[in-house]
């Protein structure tokens, strides 16, 4: 055990006492951290509790007021990530920093052209980049052009970025956010061939599987404060989310069997087109009951955000119909956001920053957002401001919406808390359709527990729910149903009851069918 | 040890002395270009307290030009609101002209009968505004459309109207027919409006008391004396009773919650159920409008005769330095107000060097000379107004920062 610690003394990374204040804010209040060289350590905690802060002290992007930095032993002062490029340093992105219409090679090399003529440069760097896949196992063709590839790969080129610029620190950004389950384990599989190379590895994620799965060590932050440094073998996800949080937390979903209605919302063949002729969906029907939660898995960007806009009437249906109830909308009759929200359909946005808010307005303002011509918010001509600044501190005591100042900017609120201001929107209406994307991206845990709970009161009260989310635990925890949506397909469906994390995992990937076949 | 920051300071800082600050530097670089071009910074800075700030007529022909200044400004700030930029009020403001002129020498003459077209003053007023509104109006839809529904950008086809209006306006006042003034030769105009249709002025109403005063025995106050002499007319009025509908309109209502939606966010405007493109039409439409009427101040209020005529000048530019007095103000109606009040007392200004300036002050600068003064009030109040605000945090910081550490510590 003392041998152990003596050879382990020399850290990758060592931060001791780091402070980072943004005006009133401190983002980093004294940390530490110590990260053992060849080791993967984890960093968790709840949005805002200062990670991206200290990654960036790290990168370069900001410099500490107070506190040490030593990297490999020696103290530095990072002050531009070239410093820490030099001090060897590497950071892949939550998302890509890559140009899409260059090629693997032309995008390692950018920054790093050296010289007038690329040929010369072109042919060394090849060379190099066979060598560092060779040696790391981390197989991409140099020659294909980035778009072209899935986004497993697109993230192996990021990471070959990282290590053609002599990076033996790795510091991966939430990587498996935009990840299928199978492509997350190939992750996992050269995260851990790195790891047998020598290269250091800190993985900041949100979700504790993951951390569980594969980190050594793993540092846990909460307000801006470091508060546990554990070896992992030593904790448990429960342990984790109490000490990100600072309280129990539920992690698992718990609600009763669906007592499911009539079908309130139906869909029949739908297809969208988008404006450059990319087919988006194609021939999707899938049909809501009351009283039961549908959960649309896939991952990101396979026409599930196309799909609830539809819905939703922010775009029309280039074929097919979308029925609530008695009214039909196709692409001869398409309709208007407005209009469906006159059939009584709720709409909880994907992304709440860029459409469930303007964060420009006050959050009373935001908290009538396409209910703002209804006669209970506005007369003829002037709206009833009174009412709606009333209304707005009442939804906000009632979904726990903090600071509860409906003055307040909607941009100045968390994201857990702008998510429960549109939830509370949407859901105080009593809709008969409640359309929900993403309802916990970016939003804390104990927030998420909330969220949850509200979707089921909903479903609970014979209302029909169809929730479009990326996070399998979310959709396996809340839906009744569960469709599976790749390349603007519904690709299979199974019931709450028969769904696990591998079978959804290679719906996800569409590998499902070469199985069987 | 908490650091001042920008939305710390109090409002009276933000909204008084940053700006007061910032308009000192500007008029201290006026200042050193006076004393450049060899004359009397000093004596230029009293003409401005002394004959602009400081006497009745000055501060009327400041109204004057902040009646028109504030129309326009508004004009700006309308589109704005949406997250556009108009740049066409100027060519919004001369087509508003084309529409006083057609309601002045064609409805209200050869068209209706003449007891009613002279029935009622009132009556002819608000044709007059509304063919302002409503010409300048459409000379905005054409742009707006395109942008609404083209995509081509507001700002270079705005831009594109001006230069349009004004060949427009040329060619009508050199065609002849009924709004012309065959007469004027190289000198393009329409033909005089009538006297019924001028704009009732402040310093005929002044005149008129002081006339009653007198024919009653009393002797008027300095005050009604001075005041016979403003050239504050009605279109004031109408130009404030605007801000007041502004304010409204913008603030209070679901149209103006349209437009402030999509003009922050237009991704969630359209979420919201909003018709974005309508609601960018309208506004621009609406900013048209605005511009339209700052004609009527200027061809139908001026005392002077020779005035009430449509010429290829249109707003001389007052649409132009709207833009400054939105941004200055803000896009709101009470900076607008101010703003406009600034700038009208920089016309103002330049007029009286012109007038009194060598004669009683030794200045021997053109009336031009105010053209770089407003650029330097938009240059320190627009492009440079961070930094005043970053000298003020940094004194902010000095005094009081220092002495809030001083307390913590002492708490500690």
């Amino acid at each position: 055990m003392t041998d152990y610690a003596i050879e382990m003394t020399e850290y990758a990374i060592e931060l001791s006492g780091i402070t980072k204040a943004f005006g009133p804010v401190v983002a980093n209040n004294n940390v530490d951290l110590a990260v053992e060289r060849g080791s993967i350590h984890g960093i968790v905690g709840e949005n805002g509790a200062g990670k991206s802060t200290l990654m960036s002290i790290l990168y370069g992007f900001y410099t500490p007021d107070t506190g040490d930095v030593s990297i490999m032993g020696k103290p530095l002062q990072l002050n531009s990530s070239q410093a820490a490029i030099e001090a060897g340093i590497g950071m892949v992105h939550q998302h890509f920093m890559l140009v899409d219409t260059f090629t693997v090679l032309e995008n390692v090399i950018l920054g790093a052209e050296g010289g007038f003529s690329l040929d010369e440069p072109m042919a060394k760097a090849e060379a190099r980049l066979r060598e560092l896949s060779e040696k790391y196992n981390l197989s991409v063709d140099p020659q294909a052009v980035v778009s072209t590839l899935p986004v497993g790969v697109q993230q192996r080129v990021e990471i070959l970025k990282a290590l053609y610029r002599g990076a033996d620190i790795l510091i991966l950004d939430e990587p498996t956010g935009v990840l299928t389950p199978q492509e997350a384990d190939q992750l996992f599989e050269i995260m851990r061939n790195l790891k047998a190379q020598g290269v250091t590895i800190v993985l900041i994620t949100h979700k504790l599987r993951e951390i569980m799965d594969i980190t050594d060590n793993v540092s846990v932050m909460r307000l801006g404060e470091m508060v546990a440094h554990k070896p992992t073998a030593t904790t448990s996800p429960e342990d984790l989310a109490e000490l990100m949080v600072g309280r129990k937390v539920l992690l698992d979903i718990e609600k009763q069997a669906p007592k499911a209605g009539d079908v309130a919302l139906r869909v029949d063949n739908l297809s969208i087109t988008d404006d450059r002729g990319v087919s988006r969906l194609k021939n999707v029907s899938l049909s809501v009951r009351r009283g039961e939660i549908v959960g649309i898995a896939g991952v990101s960007g396979n026409g599930q955000s196309q799909l609830l806009a539809a819905l939703s009437g922010m775009i029309p249906p280039t074929s097919g119909t979308i029925s609530y109830g008695d009214a039909h909308i196709s692409a001869d009759a398409p309709s208007t956001p407005r209009a469906i929200r006159d059939l009584n359909v709720a709409h909880v946005p994907e992304d709440r920053q860029k459409l469930g808010l303007v964060t420009a307005f006050e959050a009373w303002e935001s908290s009538v957002l396409g209910y703002e011509t209804r006669a209970e918010n506005s007369g003829p001509i002037l709206m009833k401001n009174g009412d709606i600044h009333r209304e707005a501190q009442g939804m906000m005591d009632r979904f726990d919406v903090r600071p509860n100042n409906p003055r307040l900017g909607s941009a100045k609120f968390s994201g857990g808390n702008q998510q429960k201001l549109v939830l509370a929107r949407e859901i105080e209406k009593q809709p008969d359709v409640l359309l929900v994307g993403q309802p916990t991206r970016g939003v804390d845990i104990g927030a998420i527990e909330f969220i949850h709970k509200q979707i089921i009161a909903m479903r609970d009260a014979d209302k029909a729910v169809l929730l479009i989310s990326v996070e399998l635990d979310e959709i396996m925890g809340l839906a009744d149903r569960i469709l599976v949506m790749f390349d603007g397909e519904i690709v299979g469906e199974v019931s709450a009851e028969e769904a696990d994390e591998r079978t959804l995992g290679l719906m996800m990937a569409n590998a499902h069918q070469e199985d069987a076949a | 040890m908490s650091v001042i920051q920008e939305k710390d300071l109090p409002g009276w800082v933000r909204l008084g002395l940053v700006p007061f600050i910032q308009l000192i530097l500007a008029f201290t670089v006026a200042g050193l270009l006076i004393w450049m071009m060899g004359e009397d910074p000093l004596a230029a800075t009293r003409l401005y307290i002394e004959k602009v700030l400081g006497t009745a007529k000055g501060l009327s022909q400041t109204l004057f030009y902040a009646t028109t200044l504030t129309f326009t400004g508004l004009s700006v700030a309308m589109a704005f609101q949406a997250g556009m930029f108009n740049i066409g009020s100027e060519g919004q403001g001369m087509v508003g002209g084309i529409g006083i002129a057609i309601v002045a020498l064609w409805i209200l003459g050869p068209m209706l009968p003449d007891d009613l077209a002279r029935s009622s003053f009132w009556f002819g007023q608000i044709l007059l505004f509304a063919g302002a509104a409503l010409f300048g109006m459409l000379w905005a839809l054409i742009p707006a459309l395109l942008q609404a529904y083209r995509g081509s950008h507001l700002v270079i086809t705005t831009i594109m109207f001006n230069f349009i209006a004004g060949a427009l306006l040329l060619f009508l006042l050199k065609q002849g027919g009924w709004l012309a003034d065959p007469s004027s030769g190289g000198d393009p105009k329409s033909l005089r409006f009538e006297e019924s249709l001028w704009l009732h002025n402040l310093g005929d109403y002044f005149k008129g008391v002081t006339a009653e005063l007198k024919s009653l025995g009393e002797r008027p106050s300095k005050f009604q004396n001075a005041m016979k002499a403003s050239k504050v007319n009605t279109s004031f009025l109408v130009a404030i009773g605007l801000c007041i509908a502004f304010w409204l309109f913008i603030w209070r209502t679901k149209w103006g919650y349209a437009i402030r939606a999509i003009g922050a966010n237009p991704d969630a405007a359209h979420y919201a159920g909003i018709n974005v493109r309508r609601t960018m039409v309208i506004a621009v439409c609406l900013s048209g409008a605005l511009a339209g009427m700052a004609m009527t101040n200027i061809i139908l209020g001026s005392p002077n005769a020779s005035d009430h005529v449509l010429r290829d000048n249109g707003l001389n530019g007052l649409g132009f330095i709207g833009i400054a007095v939105a941004l200055m103000g803000r896009n709101h109606p009470i900076g607008i107000v101010l703003a406009a009040l600034l700038f009208g007392s920089l016309y103002a200004w330049g007029e009286s060097i012109q007038l009194q300036g060598r004669m009683f002050y030794k200045l021997d600068i053109d009336r031009e000379f105010i053209t770089a003064i407003q650029g330097l009030v938009v240059l320190f109040t627009g492009a440079l107004a961070y930094m005043v605000v970053r000298m003020v945090l940094v004194v902010a910081n000095l005094i009081w920062g220092r002495r809030a550490a001083n307390i913590n510590q002492g708490a500690a």
